[in-house]
């Protein structure tokens, strides 16, 4: 074997040696540091994604004070029980200032088979949820209770429009702003008769429905003034089950 | 006697360097040398940042971990808030869907002819609400189960049949009238007993006067659902403020 034979030997053994080393060792190596970068870029976004969390935490917790406030407010518009005698006083309140005479106040009973035609198991669970209702009280399709009452009232028929609009002016919603005076009530239909006395008195029969918030999450779902409960069940307003938004199809 | 070579070994003629005649193995070697020394340098380096690199998502993800933590004690404070929003855009939505009953019974009271008398007036924002009591039974029924929006059927009499003529076309100046059905209008011979609702001229129907049935419509609900009962899709607005309002 001369030199030359020799050095092309030794020349290609190293280029061997470097492609080995370079596939066995190196090559690994580096497949590793590219996989720890995007593994760096996963705790980074992860990182930044918790502390947005943060800071959105934060801002819910710095305005938790107005929440509770305006949830406690609607409490008053959507009761977490029948409370009867607040609506009742309320009426007859509202029929003093307007110069209407309120003669009557029926709950129409609850026609509480809203799953009679739906599998034994939502049947059951609607069942369930009824029985921690008030008497009386229906749950609608996606669980928000209501309350049937039929109300009858004697005045002119100017006094009975503005009592209606009384009513309706318990709870004003405008684009920014909810103000609560009273029961949230939806009035379904109203009848204007003759009253016995003759005209101008008219008797005036309506039926309304109010609303209560889930059995399941109370007034403010056990929250106090000064935090909220651990582990509430707030995302299901209205009874939906929606994981993480609130904005829920909500048909009572 | 052998003869010695005083010249320089670079000075000499055909001098080949100090590797005399190796053949260039010392420069390959020199160059194995290299590139090994290369290699080793980006196998050190490649480690380095390996090492760095495991450093840093473990740094990374203690930091985020403790966030998290961070995150879930503040929880109940979101759940909370979003309870407020979707609370909040609940009553929204009921409230602002309900029907006008003051404004119509106010246009109502406006359009009405003093010589017209309303003897019942049967109000339902959807066919199939039932109202009970006086004037409960709307002679309109038939009517009313066509158009699923808040109706008005009325029923009353007037002094002629161009003044029943007169009413429909000024009920239809209501605020959200969409359609005013007569369906019937008929002159009785003995008059129809009973009280006035609303009346320019008071008392029951008149012997002779043309009693009449029509069914006011006015613009649907978006939101009626069965029975009447408002259906919403409560949509959450970020900028909303609740207070108590007068009664």
């Amino acid at each position: 074997m001369t030199g030359r034979d020799r050095i092309v030997v030794v020349i290609v053994v190293l280029i061997v040696a470097v492609i080995g080393s370079w596939v066995l060792v190196i090559g690994p190596k580096r497949d590793q540091a590219d996989k720890l970068g995007a593994k760096v870029t996963a705790a980074q976004n992860q990182l930044t994604a918790a502390r947005a969390q943060i800071a959105a935490a934060e801002a819910d917790r710095s305005a938790y004070g107005r929440n509770y406030e305006a949830v406690a407010e609607l409490g008053e518009a959507i009761p977490s029980d029948d409370d009867t005698p607040s609506l009742i006083y309320e009426l007859q309140n509202a029929a003093t200032r307007t110069g209407v005479d309120f003669l009557s106040l029926v709950l129409n009973g609850a026609s509480s088979t809203p799953a009679a035609t739906t599998s034994s198991a939502s049947s059951s669970t609607s069942q369930a949820v009824t029985a921690t209702l008030p008497p009386g009280a229906a749950v609608g399709p996606a669980g928000l209770p209501t309350l049937p009452f039929t109300f009858t009232f004697q005045g002119n028929f100017f006094h009975l429009a503005s009592f209606l609009g009384r009513l309706e002016r318990f709870v004003v919603a405008t684009n920014k702003k909810v103000s609560v005076g009273g029961r949230l009530m939806t009035l379904n239909g109203i009848s204007l008769g003759a009253a016995p006395t003759g005209f101008p008195q008219i008797v005036a029969t309506i039926s309304a429905t109010t609303y209560l918030v889930p059995a399941s999450e109370g007034l403010t779902d056990g929250a106090s003034p000064s935090g909220p409960a651990a582990g509430s069940s707030a995302n299901t307003v209205s009874g939906s089950t929606s994981s993480a938004t609130p904005a829920a199809a909500i048909t009572p | 006697m052998r003869a010695v070579n005083l010249i320089p070994d670079d000075s000499r003629r055909g001098w080949r360097g100090p590797v005399g005649g190796s053949g260039g193995s010392v420069y390959v070697l020199l160059g194995a040398l290299a590139v090994a020394l290369a290699l080793v340098t980006l196998y050190v380096l490649t480690t380095n940042r390996i090492s760095d690199q495991k450093a840093k998502v473990a740094g990374l993800q203690a930091q985020a971990s403790q966030a998290q933590s961070a995150a879930a004690r503040l929880a109940p404070y979101v759940e909370f808030a979003k309870l407020a929003q979707a609370r909040t855009a609940t009553v929204r939505g009921i409230a602002s869907s309900r029907f006008d009953w003051h404004g119509a019974l106010a246009g109502l009271s406006r359009v009405v002819p003093a010589n017209t008398s309303l003897q019942s007036l049967v109000g339902t924002v959807v066919p199939g609400v039932t109202v009970g009591g006086a004037g409960g039974s709307a002679t309109g029924a038939s009517l009313r189960g066509d158009v699923s929006a808040p109706a008005f059927e009325l029923t009353g009499c007037s002094d002629s049949q161009d003044d029943v003529a007169r009413l429909v076309s000024r009920l239809r100046l209501i605020d959200g009238v969409t359609h005013v059905s007569l369906e019937d209008t008929q002159k009785s011979a003995n008059g129809q007993s009973g009280a006035s609702v609303s009346s320019g001229s008071g008392g029951g129907c008149p012997k002779g006067s043309p009693t009449f049935d029509m069914v006011v419509f006015f613009t649907p609900l978006a939101n009626a659902g069965a029975d009447g009962v408002t259906s919403v899709s409560s949509e959450p607005v970020s900028s909303t403020t609740t207070s108590g309002g007068s009664r």
